[in-house]
């Protein structure tokens, strides 16, 4: 029964299956077949890379130009100088072939950072390109035509992230990883790294540093130019690796006839290190690069590894399998370590430039090429003519970060270091990249790396026009305070304003004033249904509200002024009414209008009972504390009853007044309607004047008179006069008569001189507005009489039997009430009717 | 200062409430009664005085109705002068109060009396409820029952209306509201004498 291994897991499956019962990965890869591996003693085709000049960047052509210029000029010392001298940078990759040519015409330009990583002089390199250039070794052109059409990791270096191939769905991670076009220097410089080398055993991390960034390399270079390699891996670990078939692609590279088979021998300039490292490896080891071809399991998960991490930094953790189990000498992990970490130059890798002898022939005669091709997975080998270098990938991609970060400070982690803006390369490669046929692993990576790389672009296309922006309008310490583009915060989603500032310190830098993080949505927004669901209630409330609404849009009529027109007629209909009629009478004279008629309890019988009680020629006490605003009813109501008191008994009065006016009312009184009783002032009456200090004044009054008004209002002494004779007390009056309009200056005067009046009668003369508050003390005996208003006043005048003022205003009078009463009881009709339909409207209202 | 103020209040108070029952207390009652009379007498100065001040402030600042000030500020020295030379007794005085102040003060009683019947008119259109109708009809009784025919009197509304009114409704009601007036009294008394309230300052 046929049974097919798993490429991944390495279980048994039958044939037929798809699918790995263990791992479930695929059996069988989706792409097709790798083209077959160059076999032994099969010739590689010679490749022409000057047809990619044209793609390669501005400065790489100036390179490759000055160089080959150089080449036919040092031609003739070229051997000479290379038997002494080494390579710079044996396990650099391809990238920096170009910087190494370059670096012989423009020494001042190159870098310190790049001075130490090679570690010798630009001298040095001088007089091994040409011994490049003699051998004219093309190592890397031995790979497929299509590695020339890639670009190598010189050009991913150097060109900007738009460059890639993204196109042609190769991720941006795989652009380092692409053969350089100007392979044909690096495999120059490689090849006078190969004979210069003095010892083979030194550059066995030399060598394997290459290998794991540019197996490819390895796999084109021809046999001359790995001698030194072949040495380094065979002879210093001392075994031959067998085991090494399973290497997918690299077998292909090292041809048997190419590179033929050659032991190092430990030359004197061969490191302590690596001697120590042989010593300690051991002979099953495999001691060449091609030791993780041995392990192919191990090589497609790291190949399935890398896809996914394209892009990220060279970390110990992403290096493949075959390369861990390559880097378990120290020599060999060190370097790579150190090569893509930091600036610190490992020492294999400055000590392999000057002192290292061409490197022996590589142990590939020892690997099995046909086993290597049987072993190799059919994902790989089918992905092999597309891309022979692919072995390549994961080193040369987690070394250009390494190189970014020390040489480009400014631009993102991703971006290459070596960079030619002019180059107008990128086109033409994704044409050549357009007729690749790519796994579907690397189609499914391609957005990503497209967003990556054209985010990764766009930096450097900000730099490009920032120095476009004329900057020496700038101050150099502002310059100096730009900010850098690396030190801005690289989250792409944070700012979708990719427009690059027009003025100020920050022309033509964009991103540099990202968006705050409040405006970037930090989830999906919750999708909420458009339906309406509006119940009964809800619809009830807002056809509720919108009623409300629309009364408090509704105009509020205005209130007809013309009710104040009616009002000022009707007040002058009143008056004139009033004049006419009770003005009228008046006029006239009338005495039509009957008399109220006499009751025997009436309080106006008390009062004139009193008068009749008081004895003749006895000092009264009359009281005047009334407003003259009353004083027409006060003196009209008070004249009968003191002319009655006047007429019967001829009393003695002594005038008192409470009240600020009531003296000149009672003098106006006296002379006024008394006038005809004779009385004169200080003989029959004597007037106190004003008694100040209200309840107190008149309790204190009441306690003693003639020490409280001691004189007269005159400010004569009254108390010795006729009117006061034999009165010292209050007690001493025999009646004492309050003549008030106000129901509270009668209750002062019975409260606080009611107690002291002993057998003197108190009889008030008021208003008829204070009769009714007085009624009550008549009824309790605390007064002994009340003439109240007209009405009693007419009684009085009755009961003296001569007609008096009150009957001459009685008709008035009572017309007035009358007319009075009717106005009021018309109005309150007229007024009842819409008064009742206003209330009505109210109520429905509310 | 506070204390001396409260303490001299009580003490004038309670002197002049025990002289009511002890005649030993009379004689200081009767002092501080004086005294009191004669305060009274110069608060009415001092109003005067305020009064000539208000208004002297008026005429000096020429603010509206500073004529009126003007004419009340000569009114008022006018009345003081002539009274003091003249005299109260003199026809000139009497003219003066006669004359100016009684027909004055008679005529706004006047103007309220044809303002109370206009009121009395509007009332149902401004509040008819029960209330009003009880006071308008009260008040065309009285007025009724206050007047004569001229045949005569308007029999039951004479002889008995008015005087039920007058002797049951209007007396009930006089009782009430003078009881009410002397336990208000007894209370603010009290008040003033515990020092609970301080009318004369000292808070």
């Amino acid at each position: 029964m046929d049974t097919v291994k798993c490429p991944v897991c390495g279980q048994t499956n039958p044939a037929n299956a798809e699918v790995c019962q263990n791992c479930k990965s695929r059996l069988e890869p989706l792409t097709g077949p790798l083209n077959a591996p160059l076999q032994a003693g099969q010739i590689p085709t010679k490749k022409v890379t000057s047809e990619l000049e044209p793609i390669l960047p501005q400065w790489l052509r100036e390179a490759r130009e000055k160089a080959r210029q150089s080449a036919s000029e040092e031609e003739a010392n070229s051997s000479l100088i290379a038997a002494n001298n080494t390579p710079t940078v044996p396990s650099t990759p391809d990238l920096l072939a170009g910087l190494a040519s370059q670096g012989n015409d423009e020494e001042d330009e190159v870098p310190d950072w790049l001075t130490s990583l090679t570690g010798s002089a630009p001298a040095k390199k001088k007089k091994n390109e040409p011994e490049a250039e003699d051998t004219q070794v093309k190592w890397v052109e031995l790979g497929g035509h299509e590695d020339f059409e890639e670009p190598s990791p010189g050009i991913g270096a150097t060109q900007t992230p738009s460059e890639t191939p993204v196109q042609n769905t190769t991720p941006s991670w795989m652009a380092p990883q692409e053969p350089a076009p100007e392979k044909d220097e690096l495999a120059d410089w490689l090849s006078r790294a190969g004979h210069s080398s003095a010892s083979s055993s030194d550059q066995t991390p030399a060598s394997s540093q290459p290998t794991e960034s540019h197996p490819p390399a390895f796999s084109d270079s021809k046999p001359e130019d790995e001698d030194w390699l072949r040495n380094l891996e065979s002879k210093p670990f001392g075994s031959t690796p067998d085991s090494g078939p399973q290497l997918p692609n690299q077998p292909t590279a090292f041809d048997p006839q190419s590179h033929p088979t050659t032991t190092p021998s430990p030359a004197s300039g061969e490191p302590d290190w690596l001697n120590k490292l042989q010593a300690q490896q051991p002979a099953s080891e495999p001691p060449s690069p091609l030791a993780p071809a041995e392990q192919p399991s191990s090589q497609t998960d790291w190949f399935g590894a890398v896809a996914p991490q394209q892009s990220e930094s060279a970390i110990p953790t992403e290096i493949p399998d075959w390369l861990k189990t390559f880097g378990q000498t120290p020599a060999a992990s060190e370097p790579s370590a150190s090569f893509g970490s930091s600036s610190d130059l490992p020492d294999w890798l400055k000590a392999a430039a000057p002192q290292t002898s061409p490197p022996p022939a590589s142990s590939s005669p020892d690997v099995d090429k046909a086993s290597v091709s049987s072993e190799t997975p059919d994902w790989l080998s089918s992905l092999k003519p597309a891309e022979p270098e692919s072995s390549s990938i994961p080193p040369a991609a987690s070394k250009a970060p390494a190189f970014e970060a020390q040489e480009m400070p400014q631009s993102s982690a991703s971006t290459p270091a070596f960079t030619d803006n002019n180059s107008t390369a990128g086109a033409n490669v994704d044409a050549l990249f357009a007729s690749m046929q790519a796994p579907d692993w690397l189609i499914d990576s391609a957005p990503k790396d497209a967003d990556q790389s054209s985010n990764e672009t766009n930096p450097l296309s900000a730099a490009q026009k920032g120095e476009a922006i004329a900057p020496a309008e700038l101050p150099s310490w502002v310059q100096a305070m730009r900010p850098v583009e690396s030190a801005l915060p690289s989250s792409p989603t944070a700012s979708g304003d990719s427009s690059a500032e027009a003025g100020g310190p920050l022309a033509g830098l964009q991103n540099v004033l990202p968006a705050g993080l409040g405006f970037q949505p930090t989830s999906k927004p919750k999708a909420y249904s458009i339906k309406l669901n509006a119940t009964n209630e809800h619809q009830t409330q807002a056809a509720l509200l919108e009623q409300i609404l629309a009364a408090e849009t509704a105009p509020i009529p205005m209130k007809v002024p013309s009710v104040v027109m009616s009002q000022r007629i009707l007040r002058w209909a009143i008056t004139a009414l009033m004049f006419l009629l009770v003005g009228g009478i008046l006029f006239v004279g009338t005495q039509i209008f009957a008399l109220p008629a006499r009751a025997p309890s009436d309080q106006t019988e008390m009062a004139i009972s009193v008068v009749n009680k008081i004895p003749a020629d006895a000092p009264v006490l009359v009281v005047f504390d009334y407003e003259p605003s009353l004083s027409g009813e006060m003196q009209v109501v008070a004249e009968p009853y003191l002319n009655r008191l006047l007429l019967l008994k001829h009393p003695r009065l002594t005038i008192l007044s409470s009240s600020p006016t009531g003296s000149a009312l009672a003098e106006n009184f006296m002379t006024g309607s008394l006038a005809g009783r004779g009385y004169q002032r200080g003989e029959q009456y004597i007037d106190l004047g004003y008694l100040p200090g209200g309840l107190a004044g008149v309790y204190d009054f009441a306690q003693n008179p003639s020490a409280v008004m001691p004189l007269g209002a005159d400010g004569s002494q009254v108390w010795q006069t006729v009117p006061l004779k034999g009165v010292t007390r209050f007690s001493d009056f025999a009646a004492i008569i309050l003549l008030t309009d106000s129901a509270e200056a009668g209750r002062v005067w019975i409260e606080q001189a009611g107690p002291l009046r002993g057998n003197a009668s108190l009889v008030i003369v008021s208003s008829s507005q204070a009769g009714p508050m007085l009624m009550p003390y008549v009824a309790s005996g605390q007064i002994n009489g009340l003439v109240n208003g007209l009405n009693d006043a007419s009684k009085v005048e009755q009961a003296n039997g001569q007609p008096g003022s009150a009957r001459l205003y009685w008709d008035a009078y009572s017309v007035g009430l009358l007319l009075a009463a009717a106005m009021i009881i018309l109005g309150g009709l007229w007024n009842l009717v819409p008064g009742l339909r206003a209330r009505r409207a109210e109520k429905e209202e509310s | 200062m506070r204390y001396i103020a409260v303490a001299i209040a009580i003490v004038a108070g309670l002197i002049v409430l025990i002289g009511y029952f002890v005649p030993a207390l009379a004689g200081v009652q009767d002092v501080l009664l004086n005294w009191a009379i004669i305060l009274a007498g110069v608060a009415a100065l001092v109003g005067v005085f305020n009064l000539i001040s208000v208004h002297g402030d008026k005429v000096r600042r020429r603010e509206k109705g500073s004529l009126y000030s003007a004419i009340l500020l000569i009114s008022l020295f006018a009345s003081f002068i002539f009274g003091l030379a003249l005299g109260p007794d003199n026809p000139n005085m009497r003219l003066l109060v006669s004359a100016v102040i009684v027909p004055v003060e008679a005529t706004l009683m006047a103007l309220l009396s044809v303002t109370l019947l206009y009121a009395s008119i509007r009332l149902l259109r401004r509040r008819t409820d029960l209330m009003s109708i009880v006071f308008l009809l009260t008040a065309v009784l009285m007025l009724i029952a206050s007047a004569t025919l001229p045949f005569g009197e308007i029999g039951p509304l004479n002889d008995l209306v008015r005087p039920w009114i007058q002797q049951v409704l209007a007396l009930g009601g006089a009782r009430g509201i003078l009881i009410g007036v002397a336990l208000g009294t007894l209370t603010t008394g009290l008040r003033v004498l515990f020092g609970a309230d301080r009318p004369y300052g000292g808070n």
